[in-house]
């Protein structure tokens, strides 16, 4: 059992189980990629009294971790001896669970309130199907902003933002997520009113900036952790400048829209969907 | 292993490939949006709702399916019992297995409805459905059903993923899962309910349980935006959207150069094409400016009772038309969320619900039989279970899941044929009985797909629709009309 658990925690780190099938330890699952590295960890995990934190502390600390996943032209031997990475050469490109699909967007618009405990925050069914979040009636005003973790999961209405991007059901028990691509999720992240809000409110955020190049370093930071190449600068910048023109019949928020704009393209791209 | 047959394409594991595709996409011949840079990273991609050849040749490639929510009750409607009518107001010598309080008296009610012969077929069904009665020769009823539970939720699901327990993919998932979908542009599996509200257990009549997202029914609204987020609420200008697609594929594409290895991004970029081709494709299934007027008011679509549900069975033509694998109505919910219920008054509650649903459903079958698409198309009119042949409170009927009557057009089945039987007062099916899991691999079967061998692993085992090893699920053959493939 607890080489099950820490084989858990490993799933959860590193996108994937020293024993690939972390529901099956049995004989028709998959041989453990590292059995002795699996052994060495429970007994850890054993002689800590079975506390969670240092075993993933430990984890996080390793130099397996601290890979990148970029995949670099030195790595072609490994990438054609072991390409499914079961030995863990790189590091896995992960997507983001549902639940902080939503906190990293509301985190990048700035408007995530990180406060703690309390009541749930309930949804809504929409006549249209969508299940939005309720938001009359809330203890606060940026309590409809607070982590997802908080969001009451229904047996069967989840939070359509959430659904989308693979929150598993509760009817079932679910050991691993299966990060899906589909295509309602480009809908969403284009189209949802959620997302569109969150985009304004980070291109607000972003006004502090003064030139159009520090907004868009600043959204490079803030959205993906890292600062625009040139290219990517210039990029930005011809889709702010085309599109301002664009809302120019409306003088006073025109660059605001425009920032708006790429605001939600940062939102749409897969970089900011994967942690690398 | 899952035994569906995939074509292998790149090195993604078949895990990796189910998870990507969309609601599937056309990979070769994209065509980019206006301006899209062209790249060559542009490679194809594994889709798991690729079109796929099943087990082996059957006639049917699309499943439209009625759901008939509340248990329309069979005696009634389909089942026509003389010996219930003649000791109608006598106490049964049986105890009936009761579900909700009423009908503790187990006084036998014969049926205030008339039933007349339909067709050259001669089938018998209610006076109150005269229009399912005028395509009686196209049809197969199965009047020997029966399901596992008499609450609504646990037979509801029953009927759709084969368990009473919630969490397993419903059969349009499996159907979705084992055949993919001709038309990459619209959903596989598409579920058309009325707008104004879901019917009873809501979602979990199409869902996908522990298979990929992709599997799950997608709601398509005939009123208002067709597919949740297919247009964003305040609109956006197109050169607006066409230039933030633009940006987004050369920081996606840029973005893709280190990550070779990880199909899913490819899966994500080409996404946003998709997304665009599904916007034109959704507008064009759901225009009906070109349905005559005729077929307009074929399906009521002119008449404020049918014209709701009506419009659903029109649209699930199209949709089948159009190459969607497995289309799923629902009824209407107003005044009831599960219209069949009949647990007041059997003539008044039955008359209700047949007004609504009666010319329809029939037009559906006509409309499909007139345009050739019947064969290919089994039609699937079902409710979750029957009712009591006892009174509930004077003039209603309880649950019973020890007989139904469903009905089965095109696909191969059999037409004007009748199926099994009841016993005397239609409490229970006796002759010929079928399972839900019997119906599940009947209908698999006329798909093309192998009951036992259309699997997949979850936890470890070979899941399966009807899981035949507890169930005994079989193939109910002697419903088939063709040669029978053994």
């Amino acid at each position: 059992m607890a080489r099950v658990i820490v084989n858990r925690f490993w799933q959860q780190v590193f996108g994937r189980g020293i024993v690939a099938t972390s529901d099956n330890f049995g004989v028709a699952g998959a041989a453990p990629s590292h059995p002795e590295l699996l052994d060495w960890l429970t007994s850890e995990f054993l002689r800590g009294g079975w506390r969670a934190k240092p075993i993933i502390k430990q984890m996080v600390m390793s130099q397996a971790y601290r890979q990148a996943a970029v995949l670099t032209p030195e790595m072609e031997t490994a990438e054609t001896t072991d390409p499914e990475n079961a030995l863990l050469w790189r590091m896995n490109l992960r997507r983001l669970d549902s639940e902080y699909v939503r906190d990293a967007i509301l985190a990048s618009s700035g408007k995530l309130d990180r406060s703690l405990f309390g009541e749930f925050i309930p949804v809504d069914v929409r006549p249209d199907g969508m299940v939005v979040i309720k938001k009359a009636g809330l203890p606060t005003p940026t309590y409809q902003w607070r982590r997802s973790i908080y969001v009451l999961a229904r047996r069967n209405y989840h939070l359509t933002m959430l659904r989308i991007f693979d929150q598993p059901i509760v009817a079932r028990n679910c050991t691993q997520r299966e990060p899906s691509a589909v295509v309602t999720q480009a809908l969403t992240l284009l189209h949802d009113d959620f997302v569109l809000e969150q985009a304004a409110f980070f291109a607000e955020r972003l006004a502090a900036h003064k030139t159009t190049t520090e907004q868009i370093a600043a959204a490079y930071r803030i959205a993906l952790g890292r600062l625009p190449t040139d290219e990517e600068t210039r990029w930005c910048a011809e889709l702010l400048q085309r599109q301002a023109e664009r809302f120019r019949t409306d003088e006073k928020t025109a660059e605001q829209l425009a920032l708006a704009q790429l605001c939600k393209v940062l939102f749409n791209t897969n970089e900011f969907l994967y942690v690398r | 292993m899952a035994q569906r047959p995939i074509e292998n394409t790149s090195r993604l594991s078949r895990r990796q490939m189910l998870k990507i595709g969309a609601l599937g996409f056309g990979s070769i011949a994209c065509s980019y949006l206006d301006g899209m840079e062209q790249s060559a990273a542009a490679a194809p991609v594994a889709n798991g709702l690729a079109p796929q050849s099943g087990h082996f040749e059957a006639p049917a490639k699309a499943v439209i399916m009625l759901m008939q929510n509340g248990g329309p009750g069979q005696m009634d409607l389909f089942d026509p019992k003389p010996d219930l009518t003649k000791h109608s107001g006598k106490v049964h010598v049986e105890k009936v297995e009761m579900f909700q309080p009423g009908s503790e008296g187990n006084t036998l009610l014969g049926s205030p409805l008339k039933f007349r012969k339909y067709g050259e077929s001669g089938i018998e069904m209610a006076e109150i459905l005269p229009h399912l009665g005028s395509v009686a020769d196209d049809i197969c009823l199965v009047r020997s059903m029966y399901n596992l539970h008499n609450n609504h939720t646990e037979s509801l699901v029953a009927l759709n993923t084969g368990k009473i327990f919630q969490g397993r993919p419903a059969l349009g998932s499996w159907v979705s899962y084992g055949l993919g979908t001709e038309n990459q542009n619209l959903p596989a599996y598409v579920v058309l309910r009325d707008p104004e509200g879901y019917n009873t257990s809501g979602t979990l009549l199409w869902q996908n349980g522990w298979m990929p997202a992709l599997y799950r029914g997608t709601e398509v609204s005939t009123a208002g935006t067709p597919v949740l987020n297919l247009n964003p609420s305040q609109p956006i200008p197109p050169a607006v959207q066409r230039e933030n697609l633009d940006l987004l594929a050369k920081l996606n594409r840029r973005h893709q150069q280190d990550f070779a290895y990880e199909s899913s991004l490819e899966a994500r970029i080409q996404n946003y094409e998709l997304a665009a081709r599904m916007q034109l494709a959704a507008a064009e299934t759901l225009d009906l400016s070109r349905e005559t007027p005729a077929t307009r008011k074929m399906y009521g679509l002119d008449e404020p009772e049918t014209a709701g549900y009506g419009l659903r069975c029109l649209m699930a033509r199209r949709l089948v038309e159009s190459g969607v694998r497995f289309v799923q109505i629902l009824p209407p919910v107003k005044p009831n969320s599960q219209p069949w219920d009949a647990h007041d008054n059997s003539k008044t509650d039955n008359e209700a619900i047949c007004a609504k649903c009666d010319l329809p459903s029939a037009a559906l079958i006509k409309d499909l039989k007139q345009r050739g698409l019947l064969e290919s198309t089994i039609v699937v009119w079902s409710g979750e279970f029957g009712r009591l042949p006892v009174s509930q409170n004077g003039k209603g009927r309880d649950h019973n899941r020890n007989a139904f009557s469903l009905l089965l057009a095109g696909g191969g089945f059999k037409a004007g044929h009748v199926h099994g039987a009841t016993d005397d007062i239609g409490y229970r099916s006796v002759v010929d009985p079928v399972g839900v899991s019997d119906l599940h691999a009947t209908l698999l079967h006329q798909l093309g797909l192998d009951h036992t061998r259309l699997t997949y692993e979850h936890h470890g085992s070979d899941e399966t629709l009807t899981d035949a090893r507890v169930t005994d699920a079989r193939v109910v053959s002697e419903l088939f009309h063709g040669p029978v493939r053994v």
